[in-house]
């Protein structure tokens, strides 16, 4: 868990590199013409977008963790029930940025090999 | 259970509140909103990863009108703590606090959020 100072500044700094990541990929996808299978394992597997997504994955479950402790620092009075909540969000959303990144990397690599 | 001696936070639900405090406790709201969207689209990953057969639940589930309107409602939240965000981090560098500015970047934001929101739908969720 992340205090303070760090903290503050993670915060933001993942907040600005993901303004333009999050409307790109918004853009992006608006773009496929139809969201058919074939479609989407094409647009997941253009290069660029893989590793786009890639980060945004990344950087969006840690600006996620760090906006959920603020919440709950602030309406979780007690801290030993508080640091729990903090634990089972960040693994459970640690587990989901792992399959997210399973996941394009296997349909990046199912198209490139 | 042991209450430590923090305060608790003003209990929202019992007031009538401004439009600034409005946006603002929004951005929470959204912020945790966009968590669970975050979890979809995870999980929108890795239905795709997993063939077409597995894809055609998601590719129901998001062309249904029920859907759409998730959808809609989600980007609606995203572009809110998009746009309210842009104005945090104004507020960081210590401008926008003076008179009635906190208000009209209210009124700024929510305008920001709507034209988003309904362009993209009408673009291409229709």
């Amino acid at each position: 868990m992340l205090h303070g100072k760090k903290h503050w500044l993670y915060h933001r700094l993942s907040a600005i590199l993901l303004l333009p990541l999050i409307l790109w990929c918004i853009y992006s996808l608006s773009l496929v013409p139809e969201i058919t299978y074939q479609n989407m394992v094409l647009w997941t597997s253009k290069t660029e977008n893989y590793i786009f997504l890639f980060i945004l994955i990344i950087i969006s479950v840690r600006h996620f963790q760090l906006g959920i402790q603020v919440i709950l620092e602030d309406y979780v009075s007690d801290k030993k029930t508080r640091d729990f909540y903090i634990k089972i969000i960040n693994i459970t959303y640690y587990l989901l940025s792992f399959l997210g990144i399973a996941s394009i990397t296997k349909i990046y690599f199912g198209v490139h090999i | 259970m042991s209450l430590s001696k923090v305060p608790l936070s003003p209990h929202l639900q019992v007031y009538r509140l401004p439009l600034v405090a409005l946006v603002s406790i929004s951005h929470r709201v959204c912020g945790v909103i966009n968590g669970m969207g975050y979890a979809l689209f995870i999980i929108f990953l890795i239905s795709i990863a997993s063939g077409f057969e597995t894809y055609n639940i998601s590719y129901v589930v998001f062309t249904s009108t029920i859907g759409k309107i998730l959808l809609s409602l989600w980007l609606f939240s995203l572009y809110l703590h998009i746009c309210n965000g842009v104005r945090h981090l104004f507020w960081d560098f210590g401008y926008g606090f003076s008179g009635n500015s906190p208000l009209i970047s209210s009124l700024l934001v929510v305008s920001f959020t709507v034209l988003l929101t309904g362009s993209t739908i009408l673009l291409y969720l229709m």
